[in-house]
C-alpha cells in the first residue's frame, strides 16, 4: 500500500477531496515521519499541537466543500520566515528567543491556501553558507546515502538544508526556502528535488529575516514540477509592503503540464564550460540537451563572457548588504544581549554581537564592512555593483537568442559533512553556477537529472528572462518527463 | 598570499562593525580569512568599467518603486514591540546604567 507520506501534493489534494482519507490522517502521518527522522536535525522547531488544530479546520473545510488550494497540506517553513507566534531563529544565538508578532507576506500567503505548517526548518545562520552545518542549532544531515558507504553523513545542502531535507525525508510535501546566491538550487540538487526561485520581485521579502536585499528571494522545494508550480502560484503576487515586490499578474503555471516545447531556444553558456568539471557532471549536462532537442527545442551555444567575476561580484555585494541588514542585531530591541558587566553601550553593542553571531557571519560582516568603508567603497563595493551591470547585461542579450539556458546546479553531488573546509573559497566555489542569474534576478530551477556512481543525485538547472516563469517551467515539465528521475532518499 | 589587509585593520573594521574580538589568536584567523576573501575580490581589477552605471536595484530598470498612500496603516502595537526585548520598563526599551 502506499504510504501517506509518498503521495505527491496533487495526488493529495484528489485523495482529500474525495474524502478518501482526512487532512488529519495526513498531517499525523508526516509527524510522525518527523519523529522517525529526529537524528537528521531536520527542524528548529516544531509545531505538532497547531498543525493538528489547523488540520482539523482543513477536514471541516473539505467536508463542507469550501477547500482552498492547498487545503490540509503540510509544509515545512525554513525558520528566517517570521512567524505569528513561532519562534523564529535564523538558526542564530542572536535571535535564540525571538517570536514574530506578525506573519511575513509569503507563509501568511502560503497558510491562507490551507497549507498546514509542521515546523521550522534547520539552516546556516543567517543563510549564509552551503552545507546547513553552521547554524546554532546544528547541523542538519541529508537522508541520502552513499551507494555501500551508509555510515558517511552528508550534507543536505546549504542554505536551505532544512527544507530540502524535510522533503527528502517526507516530513512534508512541500518546502519553503531562500535563495541568496543558489541556497534553493544547490540544495535541491543535492537531495534530487525541484526546487524553484522565482523572479527577484514575484515574492514580497516582508517579514523573511534579511541576509542581502537586493539578492534574497523566497524559493521553495516539492517532489516534482508540478507540486512545485502548485504551491509557487499561491506564494507569488504583490504586496505594498515591500517596495520591491511587483504588481504584476500571477502566471498559471499548473496549466502548462502538457505543454510542448517544440521550437523552444535552450542556450548553453561556453563559460560554464571551462571550470574543470568533473566528467559526471558535463555528461548529465550533455544528456539534458540531448532530452530536450529530441522534444523540439533547438539547443545553441551562448556567450555569457563576465560569468568569471561573478564569484567576486557576489561575495562583495552580499557581504555589503549583509553588513547594513544585521546592525539591527544590537541587544536592545530584540534578541540575546551580553550578560557581561559593560561600562559603555558600544562595548554591549560588540559583546553582544561578538557572542550572538557565529564565524561565518562575522566573516561576512567584516567582509562587508571593510568594502563599505570610506576608503575602499569606490574600488570594491561600486566596481562590484558596475561588473554587475555587465552580467546583468550579458542575459539580456543572450534571452534575444534564447528562451531558456541549462547548465548544472552544482559542480558536483553532496558532499561528505566531515570533509574539512579550511579555504572559506573552497565553499564559495559551490554557487559558481548558482551566482550569475541571482545577481541579474532570473527565475531559476534545479531539476534531478540522474544518478552518479555512488548513487546521489545531480541537478540540472533552468534559467529563464526576468518575469518569464512560463517559458521556465514549460522547460521544466519537459525535461521532468523525460528524464524520469524515480530514484529518492529511501526513508 | 598576499597581505590586502592586516591585524591592525582587521580591528579598526571589527570596531566600525561593533563585533568585539575575543584574542589575537582571533584577530589572526580573521585577518587570514579576510585576506583569502579579497584575494578573490582583485579579479575585478582587470575590468574596465568606465561609462558602466552601477546596479543598486535591478527592478528599478523595468518598475518605480511602489508608493503608498500617505495614510496611517498601524499603531497601537506598543506591547508587540515591547515584547521581544531583553528588558524594558515603563514603555522604555531598558540598556545598563552607563557612567562615561
Amino acid at each position: 500500500m502506499t504510504r501517506l507520506i509518498d503521495l505527491t501534493i496533487k495526488e493529495a489534494r484528489e485523495s482529500l477531496a474525495k474524502k478518501e482519507f482526512s487532512a488529519t490522517e495526513l498531517v499525523k502521518a508526516h509527524l510522525e515521519q518527523m519523529h522517525n527522522t529526529k537524528d537528521l536535525n531536520i527542524y528548529i522547531t516544531t509545531t505538532p499541537e497547531m498543525a493538528l488544530e489547523n488540520a482539523t479546520i482543513a477536514d471541516e473545510k473539505i467536508k463542507n466543500n469550501e477547500q482552498r488550494p492547498l487545503e490540509g497540506i503540510p509544509v515545512a517553513v525554513k525558520d528566517l520566515y517570521c512567524t505569528y507566534g513561532v519562534k523564529t531563529t535564523s538558526a542564530s544565538k542572536i535571535l535564540h528567543n525571538f517570536v514574530p508578532h506578525y506573519e511575513s507576506h509569503v507563509t501568511k500567503r502560503l497558510f491562507n491556501s490551507g497549507a498546514i505548517m509542521v515546523g521550522k526548518a534547520n539552516m546556516d545562520e543567517f543563510a549564509m553558507g552551503s552545507a546547513t552545518m553552521t547554524g546554532f542549532y546544528g547541523t542538519t544531515v541529508s537522508p541520502w546515502k552513499i551507494k555501500d558507504q551508509p555510515d558517511v553523513k552528508l550534507t543536505a545542502g546549504g542554505s536551505s538544508g532544512g527544507s530540502s531535507a524535510a522533503i527528502s525525508a517526507k516530513t512534508a510535501m512541500a518546502a519553503l526556502g531562500s535563495d541568496t546566491g543558489g541556497s534553493v538550487r544547490q540544495p535541491a540538487s543535492y537531495c534530487g528535488l525541484f526546487g524553484v526561485k522565482p523572479t527577484y520581485g514575484r515574492c514580497s521579502r516582508w517579514g523573511m529575516i534579511a541576509f542581502a536585499s537586493s539578492l534574497d528571494q523566497a524559493g521553495l522545494f516539492a517532489n516534482n514540477v508540478t507540486d512545485g508550480a502548485l504551491v509557487l502560484e499561491q506564494i507569488m503576487g504583490f504586496d505594498n509592503h515591500d517596495s520591491t515586490s511587483v504588481n504584476m499578474k500571477v502566471p498559471d503555471l499548473t496549466a502548462l503540464l502538457n505543454a510542448d516545447i517544440k521550437g523552444m531556444r535552450i542556450g548553453i553558456p561556453k563559460e560554464y564550460l571551462d571550470n574543470n568539471l568533473p566528467e559526471e557532471i558535463t555528461k548529465m549536462w550533455t544528456l539534458g540537451a540531448k532530452l530536450l532537442e529530441e522534444l523540439g527545442a533547438e539547443i545553441k551555444e551562448i556567450s555569457l563572457p563576465h560569468t568569471k567575476y561573478s564569484l567576486p561580484v557576489y561575495y562583495i555585494i552580499a557581504p555589503a548588504e549583509a553588513s547594513s541588514n544585521l546592525a539591527r542585531y544590537d541587544g536592545v530591541r530584540y534578541g540575546h544581549r551580553t550578560k557581561e558587566e559593560v561600562s559603555s553601550l558600544d562595548e554591549m553593542y560588540a559583546l553582544t554581537r561578538g557572542e550572538g553571531f557565529n564565524q561565518e557571519v562575522k566573516r561576512r560582516i567584516l567582509t562587508g564592512t571593510y568594502v563599505l568603508s570610506s576608503k575602499h567603497f569606490d574600488s570594491y563595493f561600486i566596481k562590484a555593483q558596475s561588473v554587475r551591470t555587465l552580467i546583468i547585461q550579458d542575459f539580456k542579450e543572450a534571452f534575444k537568442q534564447v528562451d531558456c539556458i541549462l547548465t548544472p546546479s552544482t559542480p558536483s553531488a553532496a558532499f561528505a559533512l566531515n570533509q574539512k573546509f579550511d579555504d572559506p573559497v573552497m565553499m564559495y566555489l559551490n554557487d559558481i553556477f548558482t551566482i550569475p542569474a541571482s545577481l541579474a534576478g532570473l527565475p531559476c530551477v534545479s531539476i534531478p537529472a540522474g544518478l552518479n556512481q555512488q548513487g546521489l543525485p545531480l541537478g540540472l538547472q533552468l534559467i529563464a528572462n526576468s518575469f518569464d516563469e512560463v517559458n521556465l517551467f514549460r522547460a521544466s515539465y519537459a525535461l521532468e518527463k523525460s528524464v524520469n528521475f524515480t530514484a529518492n532518499a529511501g526513508v | 598570499m598576499t597581505e590586502i589587509i592586516s591585524e591592525k585593520d582587521t580591528k579598526s573594521v571589527a570596531k566600525l562593525a561593533r563585533i568585539h574580538i575575543n584574542n589575537d589568536e582571533e584577530l589572526g584567523y580573521y585577518t587570514e580569512q579576510l585576506n583569502r576573501i579579497l584575494g578573490i575580490m582583485q579579479q575585478l581589477v582587470e575590468l574596465d568599467v568606465t561609462g558602466v552605471a552601477p546596479t543598486h536595484n535591478i527592478r528599478a530598470a523595468d518598475s518605480a518603486l511602489y508608493m503608498r498612500d500617505d495614510v496611517i496603516t498601524d499603531g497601537n502595537c506598543h506591547d508587540k514591540i515591547m515584547a521581544n526585548a531583553p528588558n524594558h520598563e515603563y514603555g522604555f526599551f531598558v540598556v545598563p546604567k552607563m557612567v562615561e
